[in-house]
């Protein structure tokens, strides 16, 4: 009796094992599928995808990134700019914020172009091509009374970015890999105009140590 | 002379006992034959599982540390995939907004300001104006009744609260009905298949 006990019980984990390492075999399978598909992506496209997708489309709110657009699209279009109203609310959302971080996030901003009627609608097309991505909300045209063709056209933009997420899936879960309709999403990313933002000279600020010495 | 056997009776009487003793101790010995053989059978897969089961660890945790090599791709791939689930969403609503501000541009004639235009989804643009003189209110309509709105066919114009102010300027508002998104919609020329 405590034999067969004893061998139906060898006989019930032995089941359990063989479930066991059918399970580790599918899991061994799916990371090493993973691992064939992730060694044949080439580092160099995703880099580029990468780097206009946040050029495009950037993780931080883009305050910087849309005045310096708007600046260097007036200068390009021959129109003046004025009025700049923004309102970006808070520069840094922190980690316990209420919102949550991988979701679509914009802010707005309106001002006024200034110039000739064919300058400010060319100078209209190209923001609406330009990095950071934005959609013209509202307009308005407003007429100079001692020139024709010289027109004020006020904006309000909607700036869309999206946080990084915060946490990154875990080694087992399959990769989820773009499909066909995303990277034709992707290609038209390269259709965006960019202006990177100039840096400034690294100036030392404040006081100077002076007992500060290179080891 | 007569032998004279007392015990024939009992042995007649033992004979099948002993031949059903016989065959009990054979069936036994075969099933805990059997048994010992299953026993040991399954002693034996037992192993060579738990063996299994420490290689495919092995196996698994050496594959985890080959895709540590690989993580900056996988980090980025997510990223591109998170991202452009919604810059598709993006794409889709400003792709034909970008031609209805252009279209804006292009019926907007010399002498009209304008106030509020917005283009509410879907298919519907408004704004209110002011035209310095009839001409270019008249040129403001004529460019309307061509039935084009950048790219997208007018299906109706609504011109409402036109009035004539203190300055001389004519003041009005418009809405413009474009047809919705992938509708074919039946008029008198036939049918027109919007891009909208």
């Amino acid at each position: 009796m405590l034999s067969l006990t004893f061998f139906r019980q060898m006989v019930s984990n032995s089941l359990i094992l063989l479930g066991e390492s059918q399970s580790k075999k599918q899991k061994l399978d799916n990371l090493t599928r993973k691992f064939n598909q992730l060694q044949n992506f080439k580092a160099d496209v995703l880099e580029k995808q990468v780097r206009e997708l946040e050029q495009v489309f950037p993780s931080k709110k883009p305050v910087l990134e849309i005045i310096n657009t708007l600046n260097l699209l007036a200068i390009e279009n021959q129109v003046s700019l004025g009025a700049v109203n923004l309102n970006p609310g808070k520069l840094e959302e922190k980690e316990n914020m209420a919102t949550s971080a991988s979701e679509l996030q914009n802010f707005k901003l309106s001002f006024m172009v200034n110039g000739e009627i064919e300058k400010i609608s060319q100078f209209v097309k190209d923001l609406q091509q330009s990095a950071p991505l934005n959609k013209i909300k509202e307009l308005g045209v407003g007429l100079n009374p001692q020139a024709k063709n010289i027109s004020s056209v006020s904006l309000m933009l909607e700036v869309y970015f999206q946080p990084l997420p915060k946490a990154l899936p875990s080694l087992e879960m399959p990769l989820s890999v773009l499909n066909a309709e995303e990277e034709e999403t992707l290609t038209q990313l390269s259709a965006f105009k960019f202006f990177p933002l100039k840096t400034l000279p690294n100036v030392t600020t404040g006081k100077e140590d002076i007992f500060k010495r290179e080891l | 002379m007569k032998q004279i056997n007392f015990l024939s009776v009992r042995h007649q009487l033992a004979r099948p006992r002993r031949k059903r003793f016989l065959f009990k101790q054979r069936f036994s010995f075969i099933l805990a034959a059997i048994y010992s053989l299953l026993f040991l059978l399954n002693f034996g897969v037992y192993f060579f599982l738990v063996q299994q089961g420490k290689k495919l660890d092995e196996e698994i945790a050496s594959q985890k540390q080959k895709l540590e090599t690989v993580t900056a791709t996988e980090t980025k791939i997510f990223y591109l995939k998170n991202k452009t689930r919604n810059l598709k969403q993006i794409f889709l609503t400003t792709q034909n907004h970008k031609s209805l501000i252009e279209g804006f541009f292009n019926i907007l004639p010399a002498g009209i300001e304008v106030n509020n235009f917005t283009v509410a989804d879907p298919g519907e643009v408004s704004f209110q104006g002011t035209a310095i003189d009839f001409n270019s209110l008249n040129q403001l309509l004529l460019n309307l009744k061509k039935g084009q709105f950048g790219g997208n066919p007018i299906y109706a114009v609504e011109i409402g609260r036109v009035f004539w102010n203190q300055e001389k300027n004519y003041s009005f508002e418009v809405k413009i009905f474009l047809y919705p998104l992938s509708k074919s919609v039946e008029t008198d020329k036939g049918v027109v298949e919007s891009e909208y």
